[in-house]
């Protein structure tokens, strides 16, 4: 593991500046792993070209003692639905084909601004909807990486990147982390700018980090949000709750996951409670579906209007069914949201976290479809921030995650939690099988 | 060469419509049975706006 494609960010920057290897020599690891994985995996989008040049520019500052940031010279990958200044930004869907923004989107200028290198775009669900990309999952091909984020968590995955930023509407950061085997962090809705993102569902669209353990990705978050961490008081025992329904997981190896690692944060010191989900935990889920399927018909609009046809076909059928739900119910949909996730806050309030599978089952077989986001959409619905991290696989040794969810603007306690249980399980360390990357 | 998992079927698109439709509609019927109230609602909390 000593070699610089398994770095975490963290460790990459610390190594970048204490002068042990270059900026340079650090991508041209990535690029060599990518250069042999990504044929088979397809994960990503397009390179940036002006990498080499950014990475040479970092190493001249560092060699006149001048550091942009805590992560300074180390290549960070980007969802392609971020604005990028100069490097096209698609989306995903070829209706966006000739689309070269001039400026960054907020999120990739923060990136920059504290030293990272926009490695490249990641590969993407188009729009950020429901027909999948090309992506291969990095544990086994026949199985889908789970989207819309699939390249940046196929990338984090394959060791083509230590870390990279993408999108959750309803579960598109926890989803395709978990089936990657990797992190995921959705933080508070708006606390990370949207500002420069194509748009899914803007009520519901969140930015965050994906990387490979969870001290990375509170460095991704603090530099995204310009916030420092931990500067809250901590929990003096940290309390996980579990919620007591909606969230049964489908095959007996997501459930023996999901207790052993229950048991591990019990066996870390957190105290682990049964919680009872507010009454109306349904139908916060159930205005999720409605608020964000009327979003997209409002965004897709004139887009379908003028260019049905080269609209592909899930994402058709979902601007469809969306414009016909109505003005009345799209509205009530929102009233229901706020009313609930303020019931749902006032449960998270008392706890550290609140703790479930993040999904069902590992990832389904098959690249038709991403998998089911029924475990995330409810904290996509009331903006409470929410992260997953990888807890075992399953008997066919796939990855499956554990989800924990906590109090508006608490990101520090999800850290909380995240440490604990990566410092007594290490399942955050497995990496996918070499010949999945297509490696021999 | 492998073809596009983003493709379907004519008949693949109208099942997935059908679903769309029945979570759509089960998500509707799920809103309409709860009660809103007659008065104001509470703040927005965090960050979740209208």
């Amino acid at each position: 593991m000593n070699e610089p494609i398994h770095w975490t960010a963290t460790e990459a920057a610390r190594r970048i500046r204490s002068g042990g290897i270059s900026s340079k020599e650090y991508l041209n690891a990535l690029l060599a792993r990518i250069q042999v994985a990504e044929p088979r995996l397809q994960a990503l989008a397009r390179l940036a070209g002006d990498a080499q040049d950014e990475a040479g520019r970092c190493d001249e500052e560092a060699a006149r003692g001048r550091w942009r940031g805590p992560l300074h010279g180390v290549p960070v990958a980007i969802k392609d639905n971020f604005d990028t200044a100069g490097l096209a930004t698609k989306a995903g869907s070829s209706m966006m084909a000739a689309r070269v923004p001039s400026n960054d989107a907020v999120a990739v200028a923060r990136l920059r601004s504290a030293g990272a290198i926009v490695l490249g775009k990641t590969a993407m669900t188009a729009f950020a909807a429901m027909d999948p990309a090309p992506t291969r999952n990095p544990w086994n091909s026949d199985h889908t990486p789970g989207g819309s984020s699939s390249g940046s968590a196929a990338a984090v995955a394959a060791r083509m990147c230590s870390a990279a930023i993408g999108t959750q509407t309803a579960g598109s950061i926890l989803r395709p982390a978990a089936y990657c085997g990797v992190c995921g962090l959705k933080p508070t809705y708006e606390a990370v700018s949207r500002a420069g993102v194509v748009a899914c569902a803007w009520s519901m669209d969140h930015v965050g980090p994906i990387a490979r353990d969870v001290g990375d990705l509170a460095l991704m978050f603090g530099v995204l949000a310009s916030r420092s961490e931990d500067k809250r008081p901590h929990d003096d025992t940290l309390v996980v709750g579990v919620p007591d329904r909606g969230f049964e997981p489908a095959d007996a190896a997501a459930a023996e996951a999901f207790d052993r690692a229950l048991k591990t944060l019990a066996k870390g010191g957190a105290r682990v409670v049964p919680v009872r989900l507010p009454d109306g935990f349904e139908a916060l889920a159930a205005s999720g579906i409605v608020v964000m399927y009327a979003e997209m018909a409002a965004f897709h609009r004139l887009r379908l209007a003028e260019r049905r046809r080269e609209f592909p076909p899930r994402l058709l059928v979902l601007v469809e069914e969306g414009a016909a739900i109505s003005a009345a119910d799209y509205i009530n949909g929102q009233r229901i949201r706020r009313l609930e996730a303020a019931a749902l806050s006032q449960l998270l309030d008392g706890i550290t976290a609140l703790a479930t599978p993040t999904t069902a089952t590992a990832a389904p077989k098959g690249q038709a479809q991403t998998g089911d986001w029924s475990f995330n959409l409810p904290f996509s619905a009331s903006g409470h921030p929410s992260m997953t991290v990888p807890s075992g696989v399953d008997r066919s040794g796939l990855p499956v995650g554990l989800q924990l969810v906590a109090a508006h603007g608490r990101e520090d306690r999800l850290f909380a939690v995240g440490r604990l249980f990566q410092q007594h399980s290490g399942w955050h360390e497995q990496s996918p099988p070499l010949h999945s990357l297509g490696i021999h | 060469m492998t073809s596009d998992p983003a493709n379907m079927t004519d008949e693949q698109v109208q099942r997935y419509r059908e679903a769309v439709a029945a979570l759509v509609a089960a998500s509707i019927q799920k809103l309409r049975e709860h009660r809103l109230p007659d008065t104001a609602l509470p703040a927005p909390q965090g960050a979740v706006h209208e």
